[in-house]
């Protein structure tokens, strides 16, 4: 029997069928997402690099674990590491996080400063981490994942527009 | 450069004084912090001791530790600063991690050996304060066929066993697969079990696969390396290949003006190592280890393949920095009045 599909069913008189709604189908490949990922999914490996001087990573390793914790299994399903960097040193640019396909995010050390440690935690949390993960989504859900799947603008919109769905969960950050 | 060393969590008392003889040559400071109750041991009166807060305000901190962003001892520039610190760690663990986290830079001491990576802690600080305090000279060569030019090494009448089994560690770690040994002084073969033990695990023989050859070798050249006679060990050659025979005579038994030296080849030539003072306590597995990576940077690596890496896909996250401005900058009221 298959999920979310209508089957005809013998009564056990044998007179008449009846048809009934099942929540089954035993499938892996027919699930959908969500259930799939429920069924399936485990939090990933989460590891902290010493940082450089003068530098810090925004989000410790039990914060990314309890954000991930909050956005569901669906997000995170297929992530094998989040690693917390030391971020690579790239002439013309300030970066914070990085997906490595399959399956591996890197977040990067920032500068301390103390006056916004807890915007800059949710930043790297809602808006870094949630952006790769949504880079992972687009890449673990269409089966090749380590091919390209889409051209490098598409995928830079579809995964802000993921980011932006993961993003409505942060009314309940710490409520 | 004058460059203070530091032991980090240094358990050993005797590798802990060898480091202090290490300083000395270089005329430099060695201090410890105390993480493996060193300070309980016999030899603590003769040790300095500093706190963690004391450690860690010098600048710049130089931590020797092979993590993955090292840079090789060899070419090495002392960053600028007013008091530069060498820290060396745990004989087991190595650095701790506070002093990873403010360390201005890290180095390492590259190691061709196959199954031994590491050589004595002492022996160590000893190679990284010899590169560090003259400044900075040739990186490491690249050849096709470095094993080539290996000479062979001779090590001449050691008059201890740990020093001699360490020396031994710091040749396989160098790359050498055979050592000759002239045990005159009868401290590697033919000695009581209980000092036999401790030099074969000063050598770490059990990982060490170094064959050990009682005899002196056959060469054309012996090149001789003491620490008071001869060229300095920055202009010798000493990647001749197996013509040539390396010999580092132990001066506890035999002294740099021996005659006996001149004998060993048909020629012979001295070469001294560069040293900050005339007198220091001599430990002949500072010595070899000195002379042997000086030998080994010579000598130089295989020079790696080319690997093509696969193209891996990658999405990142990161903003623009704003270019710097081009041009004049103008302001509305100057060029009214202009």
């Amino acid at each position: 029997m298959c999920g979310y599909c209508v089957v005809l069913h013998a009564v056990a008189d044998g007179t008449r069928l009846r048809r009934e709604q099942f929540q089954m189908s035993k499938s892996y490949r027919t699930r959908p997402a969500r259930v799939r990922a429920s069924a399936r999914a485990r939090l990933p490996r989460v590891v902290a690099a010493p940082t450089s001087k003068g530098n810090y990573h925004p989000a410790s390793e039990a914060e990314v674990v309890e954000f991930l914790k909050l956005i569901g299994p669906k997000y995170y399903y297929g992530v094998r590491e989040i690693r917390l960097e030391q971020r690579p040193r790239m002439q013309g640019m300030w970066r914070f996080g990085m997906l490595r396909v399959p399956g591996r995010i890197a977040l990067f050390e920032q500068p301390y400063n103390e006056a916004s440690s807890e915007e800059m935690k949710e930043y790297m949390l809602f808006h870094v981490l949630a952006h790769e993960l949504a880079h992972h989504c687009i890449q673990h859900y269409k089966g090749k994942r380590a091919a390209r799947v889409m051209r490098t603008s598409d995928h830079e919109c579809v995964a802000e527009m993921i980011a932006a769905r993961i993003r409505e969960h942060r009314r309940r950050w710490r409520a | 450069m004058n460059i203070k060393l530091i032991g980090d969590g240094i358990e050993n008392p005797n590798n802990a004084l060898v480091m202090n003889a290490a300083a000395a040559m270089f005329g430099s400071q060695c201090a410890f912090r105390d993480r493996k109750r060193l300070g309980e041991s016999e030899q603590a009166a003769q040790l300095e001791f500093i706190s963690s807060e004391q450690l860690l305000k010098h600048h710049p901190l130089i931590a020797l530790e092979n993590v993955r962003t090292a840079e090789d001892i060899y070419g090495f520039r002392t960053p600028p600063g007013q008091t530069p610190v060498l820290v060396a760690g745990n004989e087991k663990f190595g650095i701790a991690e506070d002093v990873i986290a403010h360390a201005d830079c890290f180095v390492q001491i590259p190691m061709p050996g196959r199954r031994l990576n590491t050589i004595n802690v002492a022996a160590a600080s000893a190679v990284a304060l010899y590169y560090g305090t003259l400044g900075a000279r040739a990186k490491m060569k690249s050849r096709a066929n470095p094993n080539s030019r290996r000479p062979e090494v001779l090590l001449l009448a050691p008059a201890d066993h740990v020093e001699a089994g360490s020396s031994i560690r710091s040749a396989g770690a160098f790359g050498w697969d055979r050592v000759f040994v002239d045990d005159r002084n009868a401290v590697w073969f033919d000695t009581p079990r209980a000092v036999r033990t401790e030099a074969r695990a000063a050598a770490r023989s059990a990982r060490n696969a170094i064959r050990v050859i009682p005899s002196v070798p056959q060469a054309d050249l012996a090149t001789v390396i003491t620490t008071s006679r001869g060229i300095p060990l920055a202009q010798s050659n000493l990647a001749r290949g197996h013509s040539q025979v390396v010999v580092i005579p132990d001066e506890n038994s035999i002294p740099s003006h021996s005659a006996a030296l001149e004998k060993i080849a048909k020629r012979t030539e001295f070469v001294r190592i560069e040293l900050a003072t005339e007198k220091f306590p001599y430990h002949y597995r500072l010595i070899t280890a000195i002379a042997l990576a000086e030998c080994a940077r010579q000598v130089g690596l295989r020079a790696r393949a080319r690997i093509q890496r696969r193209d891996t896909l990658e999405y990142d996250f990161a903003i623009g920095t704003p270019a710097p401005p081009t041009g004049e900058l103008v302001f509305l009221d100057d060029l009214r009045e202009y």
